[in-house]
């Protein structure tokens, strides 16, 4: 007789379907998304340009969210054929988009900022991308979250000789973007540039 | 059955000279310390109340306050000892966990002090504020015990504990970024304040009340363990997990009680806490949460009279400790050294009795 | 496919990086040698001025106060110095060492950088003041009272520093008069928490009061973030002291005072507090405790300051939404204006429009500064960097709300009486 098979603790891998995967990707997502929010890191971020007048950090960190999303549930492939896959990183993306725009709507309702110090007029400019009437900002909000998520799936089915190059160049991208200030001096002084 | 011949008696007697070992350098450094100490307490006890600085007054003061803090602390360590005894893992991020529960009831405590509803109705508001402080303090328990310690259930890595100190930092500065890193004030309801009169002896409002709320939360958690069957499943599960599921008992289920239950505690002595000092902020968990996890030690890990037993001697050392030993040989301040003599203390017993105060409870014997 | 080594582009820049140069050393750029540097500030650069205080934390009201009053300051000069658009860094140093020290690091890094204000605890300024004045930068003090910083034998480390603010040995001396003579108590015991604000005060305190006749009873210390006030409380209590002088920051002073009615021994003491917790943070921290607390200070009163200071509270009101919320804002205003006109005075521009500051020559100016008609009093200096005036109140808190505080109101000033 085999003990293994008694020791129910051992016993808790279920196997989940394939869109409880989705669905707990893109809740995971979206709850990272609202603690970054909620403990003032995409307010702080959003500080920072990476390419100024285009992309700050904040935005960066919060497509970063939807783009993992993706690049989840294309690396599971819980599904067999490339369309159905792309379906699944949309929906993880839009559970994400639809957690996450869960805040500026609350926050253009209820002024939190009593109790969360974070949750302030820069974070609702933030999160509606500047756009008024804040509704509208909000359903851009949940437009984004699928795009990014499909992206994030592509990148991963697309073969290695293209994937490589452009990931590369956005990581590098934003890695000048976010350096810029230590590089600026250093290329300024040296009698390279 | 015969009389032991010869030969037992002779196998006897070299199994007890086989015990005696070689005296080491270490034994005597080690027993030069233990007897340096205790001089420096009986010395320092002695010069202390030969100079009187403190009348007993004081000396009752301090042994209540001991007692208080001492409540406090063993409610907290009520949630180290569940969870070493279910997981024979040390929660570090539970002082944290404390703090989370108290931070969120504060809210709750201003808006009822606001509108008056804390000064009317003292007990239903005491009580709404432990509840959600519970409430909070169960969801970040759990929140942890699924990050931390669930991945690695069946490995024996020293992870989970690293990852629980991760733990207690994130929530820390995640309480920081939250509300800001302003120290904020419990409110002081009237009844809170003063006086009362108990047995001919003036204590203020607070000891008492903290003191009995703990004891009667101990009370409770005693016997939910050892009436209710979760309490004995839970015991069955610290005693040996796979005999435990040989039984029927799923062991998820009882670790989430066995969290569920210690975060209560620690829902309540966050209260009790902020009650006593009234201040709160990001970083208050940590100090707490240390010196519970020492009284659990103390009073020995696993043990859960003896969490609560560890955690009152902890308080009233600490709040005796200073003056006694340490007035009386002219230190100056001898209160900055409150800490200092706390967890010597610790290290003292461990020293002398590595098993703590009321030893573990691991299995004697075994079939 | 053969992998790239990446040590030779590591150790090109660690190269580059190398031949950037801080520090303060003589140079000569355009029309201006300077034995500390130049500072050069092409055509449509900002001049970019540095400043640390405390802005997070509970005593962020200390710092915020001063960093409002020279965003003011800079505002009533039209954001213009010399034609170039001021750039204010602002650094936090959490008003400790560690903090000051990382700051002054910061800013000292800053490239083109002219000078640096603040800050607002003398603890950061202790730390960081040598760190700056090694990169040849006069730091301007807005709050920073510390006896100790300005004194006659201070160690050269210090000579780039001044205040526009009072020293402690004033405010000191004055509190223990008023123990003294006005309170007519002949005993005294002091808390301090360890940060040469507290000490330095405590110190000067309790050393005047032995002067004028008094006795000290005790001189106690406890930790900026200690929570059990009662073992030091308890012993001093056995001493009975007339005056119990505590000049902590707000957190300490917090507990002192919500934990002070509860020892019997100390029902006819006094419990006088210092400057530091005229701030909304103590009322937060301390409720209800805080009702009836008196705290020594100095006057703000719109009497005793410079004829603008009604203008400036309106400017401060109308700008930020709230009235000042600690009580070195005006110092902090005067610091600033000092510093624009001194960068004035000592800025060359060449004919391509381009402006070079030496920072000797702005130190000089700056140690110049007399006969100033400021906002806080009249500021002038001497050759040790103490340029700030000194008036005595003692001021008192009227409600535990924090949403009520209002400098001059809440808490109000019960002394001077006139």
């Amino acid at each position: 007789m085999s003990f293994e098979v008694v020791v129910s603790s051992r016993l808790d891998e279920r196997g989940s379907s394939s869109w409880r995967f989705v669905i707990n990707t893109g809740l995971q997502m979206g709850g990272t998304g609202l603690a970054l929010a909620f403990v003032g890191i995409l307010t702080m971020f959003n500080n920072r340009p990476i390419i100024v007048g285009l992309v700050t950090l904040g935005y960066a960190t919060l497509g970063a969210l939807f783009l993992v999303a993706g690049i989840l549930v294309g690396y599971k492939r819980p599904f067999p054929q490339l369309p159905m896959i792309l379906a699944g990183g949309a929906a993880a993306g839009a559970i994400a988009a639809l957690l996450v725009a869960i805040l500026p709507l609350a926050m253009s309702m209820v002024n939190l900022r009593s109790v969360f110090l974070s949750l302030d007029k820069p974070l609702l400019d933030m999160l509606t991308f500047y756009v008024q009437p804040p509704g509208l900002g909000i359903l851009c909000l949940i437009a984004v979250g699928p795009l990014l998520a499909i992206i994030g799936v592509l990148i991963v089915a697309l073969p290695q000789t293209i994937r490589h190059p452009i990931s590369g160049g956005i990581i590098a991208a934003g890695l000048a973007g976010l350096f810029q200030e230590l590089i600026r001096p250093i290329l300024a002084n040296s009698c390279v540039t | 059955m015969t009389a032991p011949n010869n030969s037992q008696r002779q196998q006897a007697w070299s199994g007890r000279l086989g015990k005696l070992h070689r005296v080491t350098f270490v034994d005597i450094v080690l027993w030069t310390l233990r007897i340096a100490l205790l001089l420096l307490v009986v010395v320092g006890t002695i010069a202390t109340l030969w100079k009187g600085t403190y009348d007993a007054r004081h000396w009752f003061d301090f042994f209540m306050f001991g007692l208080t803090i001492g409540g406090v602390y063993a409610l907290i360590a009520l949630g180290y000892t569940m969870v070493y005894g279910v997981l024979r893992l040390i929660n570090f991020a539970h002082g944290d966990i404390t703090m989370t529960g108290a931070f969120s009831a504060y809210f709750l405590a201003r808006s009822f002090d606001r509108t008056g509803f804390l000064d009317a109705y003292p007990v239903t508001a005491t009580l709404g504020i432990m509840a959600l402080s519970m409430a909070v303090c169960t969801a970040s328990a759990l929140i942890v015990e699924r990050i931390c310690y669930r991945p690695f259930r069946h490995v024996a890595t020293l992870a989970p504990l690293i990852c629980a100190i991760g733990a207690s930092f994130v929530l820390q500065h995640a309480f920081r970024g939250m509300f800001g890193s302003n120290v904020r004030s419990y409110p002081d309801p009237e009844w809170l304040k003063g006086h009362v009169s108990i047995l001919g002896l003036s204590l203020p409002t607070v000891q008492p009340l903290v003191i009995l709320s703990a004891v009667a939360a101990m009370i409770f958690l005693y016997l939910v363990v050892q009436r209710t069957k979760m309490g004995l499943a839970m015991r069955a599960v610290s005693e040996d997990r796979d005999t435990a599921a040989l039984m029927g008992i799923d062991a998820n289920k009882i670790i989430i009680f066995t969290f569920v239950l210690g975060a209560c505690m620690a829902g309540i002595g966050g209260v009790l806490y902020c009650f006593v000092y009234k201040q709160i902020y990001f970083y208050m968990g940590f100090l707490p949460g240390i010196k519970a996890f020492s009284a659990a030690v103390l009073g020995g890990i696993g043990n859960i009279p003896g969490a609560m037993f560890g955690g009152f001697f902890l308080g009233v050392i600490e709040s005796i400790g200073p003056p006694l030993f340490l007035d009386g040989l002219g230190v100056p301040a001898p209160y900055q050294l409150r800490d200092l003599v706390a967890f010597t203390l610790l290290v003292m017993v461990l020293v002398f009795r590595p098993q703590g105060l009321l030893g573990e409870t691991l299995v004697k014997r075994r079939a | 496919m053969k992998k790239c080594s990446w040590s030779a582009p590591a150790i090109a820049a660690a190269a580059l990086l190398a031949s950037v140069s801080f520090g303060a050393h003589a140079e000569t750029k355009g029309p201006v040698t300077d034995e500390l540097g130049v500072v050069e500030i092409p055509k449509d650069a900002p001049i970019v001025i540095g400043g640390y205080w405390v802005i997070s934390g509970p005593d962020t009201a200390l710092g915020l106060d001063s960093k409002r009053g020279v965003e003011i300051a800079f505002d009533d000069i039209g954001n213009q110095i010399a034609g170039h658009s001021i750039q204010l860094i602002v650094e936090d140093d959490g008003c400790n060492a560690e903090g000051g020290q990382t700051a002054a690091t910061k800013l000292a890094t800053v490239p083109d950088i002219v000078a640096v204000l603040g800050p607002a605890c003398s603890s950061a300024a202790t730390a960081a003041a040598p760190i700056l004045w090694k990169a040849g930068l006069t730091n301007v003090g807005t709050a920073t009272t510390a006896p100790s910083l300005t004194a006659a034998d201070r160690k050269p480390d210090y000579f780039g520093y001044m205040r526009t603010i009072y020293s402690d040995s004033d405010q000191g001396r004055n509190d223990a008069e008023w123990f003294f003579k006005d309170l007519k108590c002949k005993t005294l015991a002091t808390i301090h928490d360890g940060s040469p604000y507290a000490s330095q005060l405590a110190k000067v305190a309790a050393d005047h009061f032995k002067e004028l006749g008094g006795e000290v009873v005790a001189e106690e210390a406890v930790t900026p973030t200690d929570v059990d006030m009662r073992p030091v409380l308890t012993g001093i209590g056995t001493k009975k002291p007339c005056v119990v002088y505590f000049p902590t920051f707000v957190a300490a002073t917090a507990q002192i005072i919500r934990q002070a009615p509860e020892i019997p021994d100390l029902k006819d003491s006094q419990m006088i507090g210092g400057s530091a917790v005229m701030a909304p943070g103590l009322l937060e921290a301390a409720g209800d405790a805080a009702k009836d607390f008196r705290i020594t200070n100095v006057d703000i009163s719109p009497e005793v300051m410079g004829a603008k200071y009604p203008e400036f509270i309106e400017k401060y009101t109308k700008k930020f939404g709230e009235g000042p919320i600690n009580a070195f804002h005006a110092q902090a205003y005067d610091a600033g204006v000092i510093l624009a006109k001194a960068i004035e005075k000592v800025a060359k521009k060449d004919d391509k429009g381009t402006t070079y500051v030496g920072k000797k020559a702005l130190h000089d100016e700056l140690f110049a500064t007399k006969g100033y008609d400021g906002i806080s009093g009249p500021i002038n200096c001497n050759e040790h960097g103490q340029c700030g005036a000194f008036n005595f109140a003692v001021y008192q808190f009227t409600d535990g709300d924090p949403s009520t505080f209002k400098a001059g109101e809440n808490p109000k000033k019960i002394f001077p009486t006139k």
